[in-house]
């Protein structure tokens, strides 16, 4: 009579892997595998030809390039030393600061760039022909996208030297300076965190279109984008456009392999062992972070003082539906990428035969330019027996899934990274199988681990605008999107209004999430 | 004899809860002394205090008759009050080879570029660990990485090394070999030391007196015979009785 049961606890954990990874493929592989075969087809290969045979497209995917790697620099600049005074300086108001610093983030970019526009453009309030045409240019673009995203390399830092045992840098400080400390000792330990952060930070600058857009600068996604659904249209085009993007991916994927590989998740620890320094606050690294926290959430003055009351109550009679679209599509998004996140996040924390390839293959998806994965998807669902999908805000959800799957995975992957495995070990020794424990005491114990993830999974999928700007279903656009359309043709304090709306609406569920973690705490 | 190390009136409060209580100590030059007391008695984060990086909420810290710390005011910084310290995790540094784990301290503590390859060899040779450089922490043995944290310490010949439980983590037999390895380095540079251990017969090995820690308050000091002759306290009793052999 036992033996069914023991056959049935076998399998649970073979199963629900294999569950995880049929979805993973469906989801995120099979649009970059549909896109790599038509590109591979004989009749792709006169597009391929004409499109890429000239110097043109080169040239630009090479300005892009240079355009995200100096973002890159910019953010590792700016978020190491922010991130390292956080975590191990004695800041005033350190944790409010910490907040303040990585709000922006969860913003999309673009709206940040708007509330530039709106500070240093012509008829910005504090704006001249001459900030005008530094923000309409390169440079506007490389300090915008670096202001956005330095807070991720912050936020990294911080995890990743509050990571670093005390004990390791307390040896120190008994011979060094505090900046020998943290240059010779706790920044070389905690480079994994930064060169993840460093990764991700070129990532989302290459794919990034709506800051560039919006500044005039001509980047290669935004090329992609304007051939598939803007002015210029030409769908051959495009998709011969993105190969090149799937190679990027693919060598993104392979730097993070070679490089970081589990550490990225060692590093991630999530459990803080964050000292707080002896003494008075210092005055230096404290202005220091101030000011930076100031210059990050600058742009939404910007916003504000171009809505006013005027632009805030137009903005009923331009929103529609996009605001609730955006919080369903999200939130439903953000639920599926915890729930594979829980199976792939522990599998690779555990070290389970064919995790890594499972986060692989997500991370790929996170890594490829996202105009090349809306193509991929658009090539999947835009046929006709899945118009039910395809045609609804199905597709959304599908689409944000693929890209920021790996969002539940690593952030769970880390939080059962830093837990001990005795827990699992004895509850199996009591006859616990996979989905008893997942459910008994996986899930119990890390509650507040998976409802960051879902937070940051949420996050992501909210401010996204590259990855469902090119398929969003008529009717069914996320406000993002609806606030990017706008931009070209609407009144300007209207679209401002709009703006704050997906600020406040960002900022309520994270105020929400956050206070019923600390309720349930 | 003149201390190097002075404690007066220590009062910790961490995270709300009282650590220290009025805690006074010294030890004086060229002396060892032991710091005892059960789990949770405030005795590693007495440590700390002394290295500066915890400030009390009230006390002073003198090293060789100057204030480092008065009260929440940290007048010197960790890295000049001339301390070394060996902590439990011994809390090598990974990403360095053995001698970049000397050479980061000598370096710190300005000694000449030109002399360092010098001293960390003496250091290694100190503690039998000849042609270890290269090595990395994790490709050594539990105690070669414990020889390495003591020639770590005493590499740039600090006023004070503090102890803090560094072999709590070791086997009987890595202690054996380890306790008469590190007696006979204190003895040798004259170096002092605070010996931080819930092991009565380790610190009745290594130091001359005793200063017994008990929730945040010292309940008795002074030479170990007459710490033994007349226990305060059940703790100290059970501490008298293990040195004996009871």
């Amino acid at each position: 009579m036992g033996w069914p049961v023991s056959l049935a606890r076998r399998v649970q954990a073979p199963a629900t892997m294999a569950s995880v990874a049929l979805l993973l493929v469906v989801a995120s592989l099979l649009p970059l595998v549909f896109l790599a075969t038509e590109l591979l087809s004989a009749s792709a290969a006169g597009a391929l030809q004409r499109t890429l045979g000239t110097a043109r497209p080169w040239w630009l995917l090479a300005r892009t390039l240079a355009l995200a790697v100096t973002v890159t620099l910019g953010a590792l600049a700016v978020g190491v030393p922010m991130g390292a005074m956080l975590a191990r300086a004695n800041i005033a108001g350190r944790r409010v600061a910490l907040l303040l610093h990585l709000f922006p983030v969860s913003l999309p970019p673009f709206l940040l760039a708007f509330g530039w526009f709106h500070l240093l453009g012509r008829e910005g309030l504090v704006g001249s022909p001459m900030t005008s045409s530094l923000l309409f240019g390169p440079l506007g673009v490389v300090g915008t996208l670096t202001l956005a995203f330095a807070p991720i390399i912050s936020a990294l830092t911080v995890l990743g030297t509050d990571g670093v045992e005390p004990s390791l840098s307390e040896a120190a400080r008994t011979a060094a300076s505090p900046l020998r400390t943290l240059t010779h000792i706790v920044l070389p330990l905690a480079w994994p965190a930064i060169a993840f952060g460093a990764l991700i930070v070129f990532a989302l600058s290459l794919s990034e279109i709506g800051v560039p857009m919006f500044l005039r600068v001509r980047t290669y996604p935004a090329a992609v984008f304007a051939r598939l659904a803007g002015v210029a249209q030409a769908p051959g085009e495009a998709a011969a456009l993105v190969a090149p993007l799937l190679l990027i991916g693919i060598a993104l994927l392979f730097i993070d392999r070679r490089l970081l590989g589990r550490r990225s998740f060692a590093a991630l620890g999530l459990r803080s062992r964050h000292v707080a320094p002896a003494g008075r606050a210092d005055l230096i690294p404290t202005a220091l972070v101030w000011a930076v926290c100031a210059l990050t959430v600058l742009p939404l003055v910007g916003l504000a003082s171009e809505a006013g009351a005027r632009g805030l109550l137009g903005v009923g009679d331009w929103i529609g539906p996009s605001l609730s679209t955006s919080l369903l599509v999200s939130a439903c998004a953000a639920s599926a990428i915890v729930a594979a996140g829980l199976v792939t996040g522990h599998a690779v924390a555990r070290g389970h035969r064919g995790a890594a390839t499972l986060d692989a293959v997500a991370f790929l998806t996170f890594l490829t330019p996202s105009a090349a994965l809306a193509l991929g998807l658009i090539a999947t669902w835009n046929r006709p027996f899945s118009q039910g999908i395809y045609a609804t805000p199905a597709i959304l959800v599908v689409g944000l899934f693929a890209r920021y799957v790996v969002v539940g995975g690593r952030t769970l992957g880390a939080v059962f990274h830093g837990s001990p495995r005795r827990y699992e070990d004895a509850a199996a020794t009591f006859g616990a199988g996979y989905l008893r424990r997942l459910r008994h005491i996986l899930v119990p114990m890390h509650w507040r681990g998976l409802l960051g993830a879902w937070l940051v999974a949420f996050v992501f999928c909210m401010r996204d605008l590259d990855t469902v700007v090119s398929f969003y279903p008529p009717g069914s656009e996320p406000l993002p999107v609806r606030i990017f359309t706008l931009e070209a043709n609407g009144p300007e304090h209207v679209v401002a209004g709009l703006s704050l709306v997906q600020v406040a609406a960002t900022a309520a569920v994270l105020l929400g999430v956050g206070l019923l973690s600390r309720q349930r705490a | 004899m003149s201390a190097v190390v002075e404690l007066a009136g220590i009062t910790t409060r961490l995270a709300g809860r009282i650590v220290h209580d009025d805690v006074s100590l010294a030890i004086a030059e060229g002396e060892a002394l032991a710091l005892l007391g059960p789990s949770g008695s405030g005795k590693s984060t007495l440590v700390r205090v002394v290295l500066g990086l915890v400030a009390p909420e009230r006390g002073i810290v003198r090293l060789r008759g100057t204030v480092v710390t008065d009260g929440r005011r940290l007048a010197t910084p960790p890295e000049d009050r001339r301390l070394a310290v060996v902590f439990q995790d011994l809390a090598l540094w990974p990403h360095l080879t053995v001698a970049g784990n000397l050479r980061f301290v000598l370096r710190s503590r300005r000694c000449d570029r030109a002399s360092v390859p010098a001293h960390i060899v003496r250091a290694l040779d100190r503690v039998g660990l000849a042609g270890f450089q290269d090595r990395y922490p994790g490709e050594l043995s539990g105690g070669e990485q414990q020889r390495v944290a003591l020639a770590r310490a005493l590499v740039a010949d600090p006023d004070v090394v503090l102890f803090d439980e560094p072999l709590a983590n070791l086997d009987v037999r890595l202690k054996r070999e380890l306790l008469p390895l590190v007696a006979e380095l204190l003895s040798a540079g004259g170096t002092s030391a605070l010996w931080v251990t819930h092991d009565p017969r380790e610190a009745a090995a290594l130091t001359q007196r005793a200063v017994v820690l008990e929730g945040g308050r010292v309940v008795q000091s002074g030479r170990w015979d007459a710490v033994c002759a007349e226990p305060a306290t059940a703790f100290v009793q059970a501490v008298a009785d293990t040195i004996e052999g009871r």
